[in-house]
């Protein structure tokens, strides 16, 4: 816990001698301090902006998981599925969402529906792939032996399959979270009247150096909580995993 | 020995390099390069500059000028600022903000004196007032928006009645006309004659433009940013650029040279054909803003203090800049050309 917060401060202090040393003007990079006084200032400001943003991320997330995860079943049980879904969804990944986000504004107007799909979009590909490969992963030697005691194919999925592809789900999860943050801002680059991408937009356009890093620091805070948040679900949902094991036997590393 | 020989290596690797590269020493003929950065893509208000390039006017002066397009006023600033190119075609009132903040750079030749700025709305449905603004919708580019406010502040419409949605710039265009938006703000001689033309063509409905001058707000448009390094290191090249630049001016502002003007800018620029009646008729709505009666018996490109007191005073009232900037430290017409 110590080193992180060493590092942090660490950095902190060479970014404020940086600025100072350099003479570099606020709009290229303000001091932390004139940042961290900013926040202070405006924080009714970034908590109205940020809760927006959070909303899409949020709502545009739990709709990849609501269909991605189903979607990631249905594709492995059934090469059907696979064969006409995979395409679309490779094909949609390579789309690029700056590229396609003006377009979903034109057709959903500027409300928070252009923004959610966005986030979707970009956050549906990495959860459908990796609980693809999840469900996949399982041993064939265990899959016969379930079948060999008389279990059918759902019931494998729910018992065998869907436990087995936790971690990997988990890891989609997390990637996918922090895109999701990234695809909210993108949305609303393209048309908004509210929400940190917005703000972000803003004061770019007055040179407010402080307030542009204000909100990329709200945003930042955002990411890293949501990931802690999936980091923690992780934990709770396969704390036998190797994965979550060996965070709690790192010390005994060499 | 040893110590000279890896010496000589090294300079010759870097002279190696910096022929690889394109930044060793240029042929005697080839003239002084400089990097021109405009605002946007073609806009009629960029024909002088591609003009002089054709007709061998910055060769006459003896430079080797690269025109090069722009994706938005505030990025070319950003980029005179960084030093990145020599001269830029910028909007002057993000060139003031920038001066403002910390930037180093300074206008030195002023094209469009009146920033004729207007909210666009369809003409069946128009916004003739700021009141009318109370209800409906605008979209607005985010550089865009603090104008966008001090209308709304001077005429003493409360921003919530508004429903502002900040867009990009190439989406804001096309968000009005799909309906999504009422209305949005622009200048007059950029990409709103773009619809102007669809209308008169009958791809597109008509427009009707509400200009801010009409409701008190007349502030600098176009002209050409240096760097202050730049001011003080080559005084000479400006000097050069802005004669061969100025030259051009008058020579195209007579309207029998306006078709071969846009047939220029056209090829040079790589411009799509269906853009040309829009970049003519941006030309042609940009010539009675090359001056202003502050300005009229000086030359094209010539600023007035009177000019800029407005401007200055317009982003003072936006709150972009906190207190007063003095003239000298915004523009200087020292560069242009006498006769």
């Amino acid at each position: 816990m110590l080193v992180p917060v060493l590092a942090t401060a660490g950095a902190l202090v060479m970014w404020a001698a940086v600025v100072r040393i350099f003479d570099v003007p606020d709009y290229l990079l303000p001091a932390p301090q004139a940042v961290a006084a900013r926040i202070i200032k405006e924080w009714s400001l970034l908590w109205k902006h940020g809760l927006y943003t959070l909303l899409s991320v949020l709502t545009g997330f739990a709709a990849g998981v609501a269909i991605g995860v189903p979607l990631a079943f249905a594709i492995v049980l059934s090469r059907s599925v696979e064969r006409v879904t995979m395409p679309f969804l490779v094909m949609s990944q390579t789309i690029p969402k700056v590229a396609i986000a003006p377009i979903l504004v034109v057709w959903l107007g500027f409300g928070i529906l252009p923004k959610i799909a966005i986030v979707f979009l970009i956050s549906f590909f990495p959860i459908v792939v990796s609980t693809v490969v999840g469900l996949k992963s399982v041993e064939t030697d265990m899959i016969d032996l379930v079948r060999s005691m008389g279990a059918r194919t759902v019931k494998i999925m729910l018992r065998v399959r869907g436990p087995s592809a936790l971690p990997q789900m988990f890891a989609g999860f997390k990637i996918a979270v922090c895109l999701a943050v990234v695809g909210a801002i993108v949305g609303e680059f393209v048309g908004s009247d509210r929400g940190l991408g917005y703000l972000l937009l803003t004061s770019t356009g007055t040179l407010d150096g402080s307030l542009i890093w204000s909100a990329l620091f709200v945003l930042i805070a955002m990411g890293v909580t949501l990931f802690a948040i999936v980091s923690k679900l992780e934990r709770l949902a396969i704390p036998w995993h190797v994965s979550v094991r060996a965070d709690d036997t790192a010390a005994y590393q060499s | 020995m040893k110590i000279a020989s890896l010496g000589q290596t090294i300079i010759a690797a870097a002279a190696a390099l910096s022929v690889f590269l394109g930044t060793g020493p240029r042929p005697a003929d080839a003239g002084d390069a400089v990097s021109f950065r405009l605002d946007w893509t073609l806009s009629g208000y960029q024909l002088p500059f591609y003009w002089a390039k054709e007709k061998g006017y910055y060769a006459r002066e003896n430079l080797d000028v690269d025109i090069k397009e722009g994706a938005g006023s505030g990025k070319t600033v950003a980029l005179i600022a960084g030093r990145q190119d020599d001269l830029g075609l910028a909007d002057f009132m993000f060139m003031a903000v920038g001066a403002a903040k910390g930037m180093h750079i300074k206008g030195i030749f002023g094209e469009i004196q009146d920033g004729a700025w207007a909210i666009i709305s369809a003409a069946d449905n128009p916004i003739k007032k700021p009141e009318d603004l109370i209800g409906r919708s605008i979209a607005t580019t985010a550089d865009h928006k603090s104008m966008l406010d001090l209308l709304l502040a001077l005429n003493k419409i409360p921003a919530d009645k508004v429903q502002i949605q900040v867009t990009g710039a190439a989406t804001r265009n096309t968000v009005f006309v799909n309906g999504q938006v009422d209305s949005f703000i622009s200048i007059v001689i950029g990409s709103p004659l773009d619809l102007v033309v669809r209308a008169q063509q009958g791809k597109g409905k008509a427009v009707y433009f509400m200009p801010f001058a009409d409701f008190g707000i007349a502030p600098m448009g176009q002209g050409i940013v240096a760097h202050e390094r730049v001011i003080a290191e080559k005084p000479d090249m400006l000097r050069r650029f802005l004669r061969a630049s100025a030259q051009a001016l008058n020579d195209i502002v007579k309207p029998e040279r306006t078709d071969e003007a846009v047939d220029i800018a056209m090829r040079l620029s790589g411009a799509r054909d269906e853009r040309r009646d829009s970049v003519k008729l941006q030309w042609l709505e940009s010539v009675p803003r090359l001056r202003t009666k502050n300005t009229e018996g000086h030359p094209y490109g010539w600023m007035s203090d009177k000019n800029w007191a407005v401007s200055v005073d317009i982003l003072l009232k936006t709150g972009q800049v906190e207190k007063p900037i003095p003239p000298e430290r915004l523009y200087t017409n020292e560069f242009l050309p006498t006769n």
